[in-house]
């Protein structure tokens, strides 16, 4: 396919943007020479200006504005891999093993759309902990480029409309469009700096994004600030101004010219234009949140969509907007009555429609096994029974039937002569129709409960509105117990994973509405074990979005050394360290994060002090908490109760780090029957925690 | 020297130099679509590799479908010897890549089969090799899908290039000869129109 007549194109717009730049930076100058020499007037009167005033006040300007541009676009253009990383992107190599089957597709889609525009492969890199659908392009040429997805395009998508969108963004790379893009991220990055300086000033407290560095807000209230901070952010805004003019000045026809490309590489209009479709469904369902991550700052206008949030005011969102509205990209390449029922997509990050609802199931059970300690038994080589052709074509009838068949399972269990003997279509059965009865919301929420709260024979009194949760809540209690005490330990974790899947896409009060009533159920006897907080806690941040919590200065520092040295306390009460090694770590940790030293008080272990440890640790810095979840883990006794593990991920969860690894758990046998059951469980009636609110 | 023959001098030269910029442009374009054909190749070798694979996987579960699965070794056998021939040719040979294109249009009808079947059986489908398997099986058939695309683009526009005047004087002058395109639809069946019934 010939790309000229588009690189021509994007290549004058190059040129017309640095036209447009040089006429917004000379703008800004004068607006700026013109505030301070009026404020001078106001000030002084008469007085004459000091020598050198207007140059001072020009090339200061001017070199602030265009020193940022430089800066920005260095980092832009000097490699497009590290510019992904930095957005915290990870690469999916090509050479490397172990991925999923929708990564390795989405390679596969990416290879093949290389090939039909004539291009090298560019790099791809995937956005883990994006959920909502989008893509980019970056990078200094055709040759050297880089694309990235987010997770959510890689799960939500099928093979068709990934492909629209990887041709897409192809369509960018082949015609120059990158260049354009990241030549305006980096104008606007330097004409928006005079602001972003201003606010900070103000107090603001604007952190300025991705350079990371993070303006202390020491000017809030004080009036020997107020002045010049408003004076940067007058001027600041007419730099806004200019930059907003600027990104139109780009023109948004190359979205078009880019869908139309697509189309001709894909020859199909169809891929590209239900990819849109589902955008549109998401965005009525869920509106995006209004928080970019921080280095994705600036490259708005690059990306395959631009959630309308983030397109800010009315004047913005239509004039300005960088990208046409989705309707009449969809429009041009559906028709009209594609709009007539854009599809309500269930955002479930599920199978894509060519993976068979069978495999998933199969796949999530082996998964279960292999996560449970030790592993459980689970072969692939079976004597194929009719009943298993049902059950794993997910149909929902047939599966509790073995849920309810547990007390024969039961006598085959761990509990039962040797582990060898076991049949292994037990475990396989069981798993699978746990995952299956994960999939519904009732049955997740029944499961949930019985993972948190314990398997006991009694079933739990739960209010009248939740009678439908508990019809398979038996069923499932069942199920459970029969896999075994020691397989449930290390299967809560995941298990819990795949029911907050199910649970994640209900309306917001009926997943608050759960939580409540668990924290009902957990608070019941009067006390809060660590087990339930752990999983509770595991569930909520899962369940339910999280609210950001700001460091705030050095009164908290004094607070935090405070909630360190408590939870290492507790964590070498549960693991049965002595409090001596305990005691080491902590002060080690609070040396190493730069905490203030101070007095040492011993609050009780208790809920209130769990919570308000957890509170102070969520406002560390982001760069330290990594580094505190590390520590806890290389500290962790190698035998330490699962449990005990999980309490330090559920830590990572709540405080927002990166999940620890740890080594593998060493067992002191294999054999899941003689494993005491000392080693796996917590020392629970020393763990317990005294009732509070877990809020 | 007079003016005239200077000028005439000047003339040739300013022919000279055209009639080289057009033939390094033909030569750049015939290297194209050279290198549009070994792309095919590539994916062709990538699909005979994939074959002998799936076909181990599949051997366990289907011990009914041992035709299918025969016909599709065999149909590997023949487009490999085709790919083979074509590679050993010069690049846009039209008779060889006919040959080509009916050993591998069997080999694509023979996996479709095998597709099929895979659909019918649930423990098939649930292999996580299989699933494996089937994924680079569709990558690779859009992957051919793409570049016979791509390589009847190139050849596209260097036929343009060679046929249009006076461009078509150098080629013509220096040997370039047409490529022939590539084909999807080999009989008179698939090319008939699609019938639809409405009752």
């Amino acid at each position: 396919m010939d790309f000229s007549r588009y690189q021509e194109e994007s290549a004058r717009t190059v040129r017309r943007l640095h036209v447009a730049y040089a006429a917004a930076v000379v703008g800004v100058v004068l607006v700026f020479n013109a505030i301070a020499v009026a404020s001078w007037w106001l000030l002084f009167g008469d007085a004459p200006l000091p020598v050198g005033f207007v140059v001072i006040n020009t090339l200061a300007t001017a070199g602030l504005i265009v020193g940022g541009t430089l800066i920005e676009r260095n980092r832009l253009e000097h490699d497009a891999g590290l510019l992904a990383e930095r957005m915290g992107a990870r690469r999916l190599d090509p050479g490397a093993a172990g991925w999923s089957l929708l990564e390795r597709r989405a390679v596969n889609v990416l290879e093949e759309m290389a090939l039909a525009a004539r291009l090298p492969i560019p790099q791809l890199y995937v956005l883990r902990r994006d959920d909502r659908i989008n893509a980019l392009a970056t990078g200094l040429s055709r040759e050297d480029a880089t694309v990235i997805l987010t997770q959510g395009a890689i799960d939500c998508l099928t093979r068709d409309e990934l492909q629209g969108v990887i041709a897409h963004e192809m369509a960018h790379l082949a015609s120059g469009d990158v260049i354009v893009h990241t030549r305006l991220a980096a104008m606007n990055y330097g004409l928006e700096l005079v602001a972003n300086a201003g606010r900070a000033v103000l107090g603001g407290g604007e952190s300025s994004s991705h350079t990371g560095v993070q303006i202390p807000n020491s000017g809030v209230g004080m009036p020997m600030f107020y002045l010049p901070g408003m004076l940067l952010l007058m001027v600041g805004s007419i730099g806004h101004l200019a930059a907003l003019l600027l990104t139109s000045a780009a023109g948004r026809s190359r979205e078009f010219h880019a869908d139309a490309l697509a189309v001709r590489l894909t020859r199909d209009p169809n891929g590209l234009g239900n990819a849109l479709r589902k955008l549109v469904g998401l965005d009525r369902m869920a509106p995006p949140p209004s928080r970019q991550p921080a280095a994705l700052h600036g490259l708005e206008h690059a990306m395959f969509h631009r959630p309308a949030s983030l397109a800010g005011e009315w004047l913005q969102a239509h004039w300005f907007d960088t990208h046409p509205p989705l309707a009449d990209r969809i429009e041009r390449l559906l028709g009209s009555a594609a709009l007539v029922d854009v599809p309500m997509l269930n955002p479930v990050r599920g199978p894509a429609d060519e993976l068979s609802l069978a495999s998933d199931l199969e796949r999530s059970a082996s998964w279960l096994a292999g996560s449970a300690l030790p592993p459980l038994a689970y072969t692939r080589e079976s004597t194929p029974s009719p009943d298993a052709a049902y059950e794993l074509a997910g149909l929902p009838a047939l599966p509790y039937s073995d849920l309810d068949a547990g007390p024969d399972l039961n006598a085959a269990g761990p509990g039962g002569a040797a582990a060898g003997a076991r049949p292994w279509s037990a475990d396989r059965r069981l798993l699978v129709s746990l995952v299956t009865a994960s999939r519904t919301a009732n049955d997740a929420a029944a499961m949930c409960a019985l993972l948190i709260l314990g398997t006991g024979p009694e079933p739990e009194v739960w209010p009248n509105r939740w009678r439908a949760a508990q019809t398979h809540q038996n069923a499932i209690a069942t199920g459970l117990r029969a896999l075994g005490p020691a397989a449930i330990e290390g299967l809560r974790w995941p298990l819990i994973e795949l029911c907050a899947a199910t649970l994640k896409p209900m309306a917001i009060p009926w997943r608050e509405e759960l939580l409540r009533m668990l924290r009902g159920q957990i608070e019941l006897d009067g006390r809060v074990t660590l087990t339930e907080w752990i999983y509770y806690m595991l569930l909520r941040a899962r369940v339910l979005p999280q609210q950001e919590a700001v460091w705030r200065g050095d009164e908290q520092a004094a607070n935090s050394a405070e909630a360190v040295r408590w939870l290492v306390s507790l964590l070498a009460r549960v693991v049965g360290e002595p409090a001596l090694r305990g005691e080491r770590l902590a002060n080690d940790l609070v040396r190493e994060l730069g905490l203030t030293r101070t007095g040492q008080s011993h609050p009780p272990h208790d809920i209130g002090g769990l919570q308000a440890a957890i509170a102070v640790l969520r406002s560390l810095p982001m760069l330290q908490r990594p580094l505190l979840i590390r520590r806890l883990v290389e500290w962790m006794p190698s035998e330490s109760p699962i449990e005990a593990r999980d309490f330090i991920r559920v830590l990572a969860l709540i405080i927002d780090s990166p999940m620890p690894r740890f080594a593998p758990l060493r067992m002191q046998s294999p054999d899941p029957v003689v494993m005491p059951t000392e080693l796996t469980r917590l020392p629970m009636n020393d763990a317990i925690l005294r009732a509070g609110s877990i809020a | 020297m007079s003016y005239g023959l200077m000028g005439f001098l000047a003339v040739l030269a300013a022919v000279a130099i055209w009639a080289i910029a057009v033939y390094n442009r033909l030569v750049r374009q015939r290297n194209q679509v050279e290198n549009a054909f070994s792309q095919i190749d590539v994916q062709l070798k990538r699909r005979h590799d994939l074959v002998p694979n799936l076909v181990n996987t599949a051997r366990g579960y289907l011990q009914h479908e041992r035709q299918t699965l025969e016909a599709v070794t065999i149909a590997r056998g023949r487009a490999s010897e085709a790919r083979a021939a074509a590679a050993a040719g010069t690049a846009g040979n039209a008779v060889l890549l006919e040959a080509l294109d009916r050993a591998e249009s069997g080999l694509a009808s023979a996996l479709g089969k095998f597709s099929a079947i895979v659909e019918a059986y649930p423990e098939l489908k649930a292999d996580r090799t299989i699933a494996q398997l089937t994924e680079e099986l569709t990558s690779t058939e859009n992957r051919i899908g793409f570049s016979r695309q791509a390589f009847n683009d190139a050849v596209n526009s260097f036929n343009d290039a060679i046929g249009q005047f006076p461009d078509s004087m150098v080629a013509t002058g220096c040997g370039f000869s047409r490529a022939g395109h590539l084909r999807s639809t080999r009989n008179d069946a698939e090319r008939a129109p699609v019938v639809v019934q409405l009752n």
